[in-house]
């Protein structure tokens, strides 16, 4: 028995190698080509200060939307049954599949002046491509599928018995959300958050098809690494392995913070 | 007990395998050559090689795969080891700094192309002269600095600042109006077809048939208007140069051109040859 485990260990830790090894490698092989000798001027570059500012902006406004608009959704989809859930289902996981540039230009289509939002939006006299909020628009576009998806497995896990128990015990139903659903269902809902901020963050094709590429409005890190590459390898790659070190910085946090919290 | 440390070995053992194919990984695996000719091509040559591609391949009888791009990013390409038979380039900086680097020979110039001011068919931002970029709520779209498109831009704009009937700081005042840098040619295009942007500077070879419906073109003064030189030449990484040769040859023959007319406007440079033919 002790034996089998064993063997059987070996296998998960071999294919658990193979794949960490398969998101490494690349990364390590750029990270081999930054500059050493350079970064200290690429860290002060304004394009790679302001870019990553940015960044940080938009996805501090772009995740709590996705949280906003996505939680309702993950709820429903979690706890109710109605018709055409199926199809609201596949809705939700649209914008994966499709290729970022393709949505890119359907949010052009949309809001470009011609569009339909767009020329209601022209009316009032407001303009929405090439702005900061195109950036977010993108950004919650992109990254909402990833949040819906996890928290409603964190709603799916709230066993229905503690609900009952709650309302029972006199709680309203707003209480019993706020005080049992969301706390059991935080794991979930932390989970998604996290996700959709890394989404949002490495956001790159629709943005750049979409809100475009204007130092310190629409050139997010992604855009100005994409740039970046094409004005030098090297700042591309610098900028890159910022990014890469902040978002493992932020992904890893969030983790040990989510573990020390208590539940 | 010892049983149970085979998996922790097995994992160092793969970490130092993979230590190995790291320090491996910028040499790139020999290969049978590929009978087929591979080209790395700007942009703004999109339709034009597009058209002429089927014509190479009847008369080659090879499979002709031609892979677009900004130029630089295409140079990058090469520097890095991506094997192509053909580089064109939309700006001869490219090719000279791979001729430099002996990632490129048999280098020549072989067509021009212009700039061309664009704006939606409606023009709203109501544009009639270059002039007229530099005041008002102007969303110009240009493609970015170091892309060939954003560079000629660029030098458009610094010979209107010696141009009195622009005057100094013209230049300035236009790139305040710009909405966004694009990363190709071909996506500032697609923001003026969209209406996103109400006047961008594109190249006159991407004034299609079909783009003629959707833009207005803007004169540009010749005084300003800068000339547009594409190059191709010989990638060091060529599995098949003399395929490439061929298909430059084509490019240059009277088919070649024949089948380009009827897609796309590039101007090819009458007296251009190849330097293999030149005796």
């Amino acid at each position: 028995m002790d034996g089998q485990l064993t063997a059987r260990n070996a296998f998960l830790v071999l294919m658990a190698a193979v794949f960490v090894a398969f998101v490494t490698v690349p990364l390590v092989c750029m990270v081999l080509n930054v500059p050493l000798a350079r970064l200290g001027r690429y860290l002060h570059d304004p394009m790679v200060v302001q870019s990553l500012w940015l960044t940080l902006k938009t996805t501090a406004i772009s995740v709590p939307i996705v949280v906003i608009l996505g939680s309702p959704i993950a709820y429903l989809l979690a706890r109710r049954e109605f018709p055409g859930k199926q199809v609201l289902d596949a809705l939700v996981d649209l914008p994966m599949s499709m290729p970022p540039v393709v949505m890119g230009f359907a949010l052009l289509m949309t809001f470009a002046p011609r569009g339909p939002i767009g020329g209601l939006l022209r009316g009032m006299g407001i303009e929405v491509v090439f702005t900061t909020t195109a950036v977010i628009i993108a950004q919650v576009m992109m990254a909402a599928p990833l949040y819906v998806k996890a928290a409603r497995t964190g709603f799916e896990n709230v066993d229905d018995s503690l609900l009952r128990a709650s309302l029972v015990l006199g709680a309203s139903r707003w209480r019993t959300f706020l005080r049992v659903t969301l706390p059991l269902a935080a794991g979930g809902v932390i989970t998604g958050t996290i996700l959709a901020w890394a989404r949002a963050a490495g956001e790159f094709c629709a943005t750049i098809t979409f809100a475009g590429n204007l130092p310190g409005v629409t050139q997010t890190a992604p855009v100005a690494v994409f740039v970046g590459v094409n004005r030098d390898l090297s700042v591309g790659v610098t900028l890159a392995t910022i990014l890469l070190a902040f978002s493992f910085a932020v992904l890893l946090g969030a983790r040990i913070l989510l573990k020390r919290s208590p539940r | 007990m010892k049983a149970r440390h085979w998996p922790g070995m097995l994992a160092v053992a793969l970490v130092l395998l993979l230590t190995l194919a790291v320090c491996g990984c910028p040499k790139p695996k020999e290969r049978a050559p590929e009978p087929g000719v591979i080209v790395l091509a700007a942009s703004s040559l999109t339709e034009a090689f597009t058209a002429f591609e089927p014509y190479a391949e009847r008369q080659m009888g090879i499979d002709v795969k031609i892979s677009f791009g900004g130029s630089q990013a295409l140079r990058t390409s090469i520097e890095q080891g991506n094997a192509a038979d053909v580089f064109a380039s939309a700006n001869m900086e490219h090719i000279e700094a791979l001729q430099k680097a002996n990632l490129l020979s048999d280098a020549f110039e072989f067509a021009h192309n212009k700039l061309a001011l664009i704006v939606p068919k409606d023009n709203p931002a109501k544009i009639e002269s270059l002039a007229d970029l530099g005041s008002g709520k102007v969303r110009l779209v240009v493609a970015v600095e170091d892309c060939p498109a954003g560079k000629y831009t660029r030098k458009l704009l610094a010979a209107c600042d010696k141009d009195p009937a622009f005057g100094a700081g013209f230049s300035k005042r236009v790139l305040t109006n710009v909405a966004s840098e694009d990363a190709d040619v071909k996506q500032v295009l697609s923001k003026v077809t969209l209406g996103a942007a109400n006047v961008a500077f594109v190249y006159d070879s991407d004034i299609t048939k079909e783009v003629q419906g959707q833009v207005k073109q803007i004169p540009i003064p010749a005084s300003v208007q800068q000339t547009v030189t594409y190059g191709v030449g010989i990638p060091a990484t060529a599995k098949n140069p003399e395929g490439g040769r061929k298909f430059i040859e084509l490019l240059l023959s009277e088919g070649g051109q024949a089948a380009i007319a009827e897609a796309a406007i590039i101007e090819f440079i009458p007296s251009a040859k190849p330097p293999w033919t030149a005796n």
